[in-house]
């Protein structure tokens, strides 16, 4: 636990000129845990969140920029505002539910991208809006961190009492809920009110990390990033979102810092031969009749690739494929890990953390403790 | 007054007629019990009765009240509390928060409150685990109130729901198949369960039962459905020997009846 916490908060200080994109992964594991509400809580789904986050991030930028608010005042109207939004939505979740719903998040998250966001007046429009970063960067990196511990603990209370329970129950089985006494039409605003609030508070802490505001900042693209780090993470468990959100947003970093590594995915021409290799190796040693051959083939092929042998119709069409970049990297990395996800893990990241909570709790080692068996059909009825 | 009344219930779906004036009356305290074969309109009555369908014709009255416009949410804050053929838990969870998610209505503080972790929510959810815990021993579930309901075996999981429903607190329960899935031991245990449940929370009970000799045993009255519509009621010796319930319910050889009761 001393090593987490010494890491979480020693990290500005040995990674110092990433203090931004350390903030960057704070304020993605806040939107992680606001997506986590409605997809994991309350099984609808939203892939329009980087509207919900952008609606905060606006207001932020206009409460500093044209009303001269202090900043923590920008802060709790973004929160108000996203909240409301997202319930301004989630009354359309109350008629529309399923597939339709998920469009209609989408269609709404472009919506907002070419209109709202560009209303001159309220967002400065193409220009961007501006909202000074309130402390220096590093320091910045400790008020997201406390802004995402507020946000955990609230996550957590939810669940503790009834509101979550509600949730549960109505994503499982709505017609079970109701015999409960729970009112589901309600209690689905109410994940849509703490999911925008959450949302509205990240997007205002990203608003400020910035200092800049614009529109093309928060395309459909931002939205899918979102899901994907959620369910990576793994619905439902609050550390692995936060590890999942964070991990996602500091690909690129990783990519750069670790030694080596960028180089290798520049040149995946060769690296991905190499894994081939090694993975067809691990095959033929310890895998069974079928999976040998399969090994065994899959060297072969990536030996010859590599070879200096020249394969005639190979020749010349890896080099129109472009170079990977690390700013490119979670296009990739995330479907890969997506798929993993939802046929190897299908608890996402929390599913490997829980062992370790349990453990540390003063438990026997238990690999099985908090395995999910397959991605839960309520998961997916959005 | 009675607990609770249908006056000429009737629903159609489409061209089909799946009850039509069903006339039920349970009377305080009292154990009623509804038979009749499969597809007789059973749960579609109690769908009606609890809300999930709107009957085409007729209306519910609970305690003189007429409740046929009401939600379901709203009838359970009347008291009405009911279970499901397949079984209504939240699977997810375990026994324990099964039966806190029922108490729903029993928790006063807002959401807002709970997030912010208020002293009327603290101490309320407080009196809500002891509550479930005390039930759960009431029908000797104590062992299993951290298990989670997914792995559980199909009789402990009729018996944990009776537990939450009765966390729901209702005055009338309305069970549709509680000796599902239990051998013939299991259902006579049921029985004295349902009996003393009756006793310990002033229950009005309306149940769809299939097992003759649990209805036999506590049911005070007995109604009979068949293709959506009444065929017989009255006590249960009465309503188990009358003809046309012989013939629709348990097959046309009679003597077939008495040995498989």
């Amino acid at each position: 636990m001393g090593a987490i916490a010494g890491l979480v908060l020693g990290a500005p200080y040995f990674l110092e000129r990433r203090a931004v994109d350390l903030s960057g992964a704070v304020i993605f594991a806040i939107i992680g845990l606001s997506l986590n509400v409605l997809i994991g809580y309350a099984g609808t789904i939203s892939l329009g969140h980087q509207a919900f986050v952008g609606v905060g991030a606006f207001t932020a930028a206009y409460m500093a920029g044209q009303q001269h608010q202090p900043f923590l005042v920008g802060i709790f109207v973004a929160a108000v505002i996203g909240g409301i939004q997202a319930v301004l939505l989630g009354g359309l979740a109350l008629r529309i539910s399923g597939l339709y719903f998920a469009l209609i998040t989408l269609s709404y998250g472009v919506l907002a991208q070419e209109s709202l966001f560009n209303i001159q007046s309220l967002t400065g429009g193409g220009a961007g809006a501006f909202a000074a970063i309130p402390t220096g960067k590093r320091e910045y990196y400790f008020i997201c961190l406390a802004f995402l511990a507020i946000v955990l603990y609230a996550d957590w209370r939810l669940m503790k009492t009834k509101g979550g329970r509600a949730l549960l129950a109505l994503r499982e089985n709505p017609r079970v809920a109701s015999t409960f006494g729970i009112n589901v039409k309600v209690y689905t605003l109410v994940a849509f009110a703490v999911s925008g609030t959450f949302a509205g508070i990240g997007g205002a802490l990203l608003a400020h990390r910035d200092e800049v505001v614009d529109p093309t900042g928060f395309s459909f693209q931002l939205a899918l990033l979102f899901v994907l780090m959620t369910v990576v993470g793994g619905l439902r468990s609050r550390t692995g979102i936060v590890i999942g959100s964070a991990l996602f947003a500091l690909l690129k970093v990783i990519v750069q810092e670790v030694p080596g590594f960028e180089r290798a995915l520049v040149r995946w021409d060769l690296t991905l031969p190499i894994l081939a290799v090694a993975g067809g190796v691990v095959l033929v040693w310890r895998g069974g009749p079928r999976s040998k051959i399969a090994g065994g083939v899959l060297a072969g092929v990536a030996l010859l690739v590599l070879s200096p042998l020249s394969v005639p119709w190979l020749e010349g069409r890896i080099d129109q494929i472009p170079p990977l970049t690390a700013e490119r990297a979670s296009g990739v990395v995330g479907p890969i890990f997506l798929l993993l996800v939802l046929t190897r893990l299908p608890g996402g990241i929390g599913q490997l953390v829980r062992p370790v909570q349990h453990w540390l709790r003063g438990n026997p080692w238990d690999w099985s403790v908090g395995r999910v068996k397959e991605v839960q059909i309520t998961d997916v009825r959005a | 007054m009675s607990v609770l009344e249908t006056q000429n219930l009737g629903i159609r779906f489409g061209g089909l007629v799946a009850a039509n004036d069903v006339n039920l009356r349970a009377g305080e305290y009292e154990i009623v019990g509804i038979i009749g074969p499969n597809g007789a309109g059973k749960t579609t009555t109690f769908n009606m009765i609890t809300g999930f369908y709107t009957p085409t014709t007729g209306r519910v009255l609970y305690r003189g009240r007429d409740v046929t416009d009401l939600k379901v949410h709203e009838r359970a804050a009347l008291g009405m509390g009911r279970t499901f053929q397949n079984v209504g838990l939240v699977k997810g969870s375990t026994v324990r928060e099964n039966l806190l998610t029922a108490q729903h209505l029993l928790a006063r503080y807002g959401v807002a409150g709970g997030i912010i972790g208020s002293p009327a929510s603290t101490d309320d959810e407080r009196t809500l685990r002891r509550r479930a815990d005390a039930l759960l021993e009431v029908l000797n579930l104590g062992h299993l109130a951290n298990t989670r309901v997914a792995g559980l075996p199909y009789g402990d999981l009729k018996r944990v729901e009776i537990a939450t429903v009765l966390a729901t607190d209702p005055d009338l329960l309305l069970l549709d198949e509680p000796s599902s899935g239990m051998g013939p031991e299991e259902a006579h245990t049921l029985g004295d369960t349902l009996l003393d449940l009756r006793r310990e929370f002033d229950l009005t009970i309306m149940m769809i039962e299939h097992h003759v000799p649990l209805v036999v045993r506590v049911c005070d009255y007995v109604y009979c459905l068949n293709f959506g519509e009444l065929l017989a009621e009255g006590l249960p010796n009465e309503v188990r020997h009358h003809p046309e319930v012989v013939r629709a319910y348990l097959g046309e050889d009679v003597d077939a009846e008495h040995e498989s009761v």
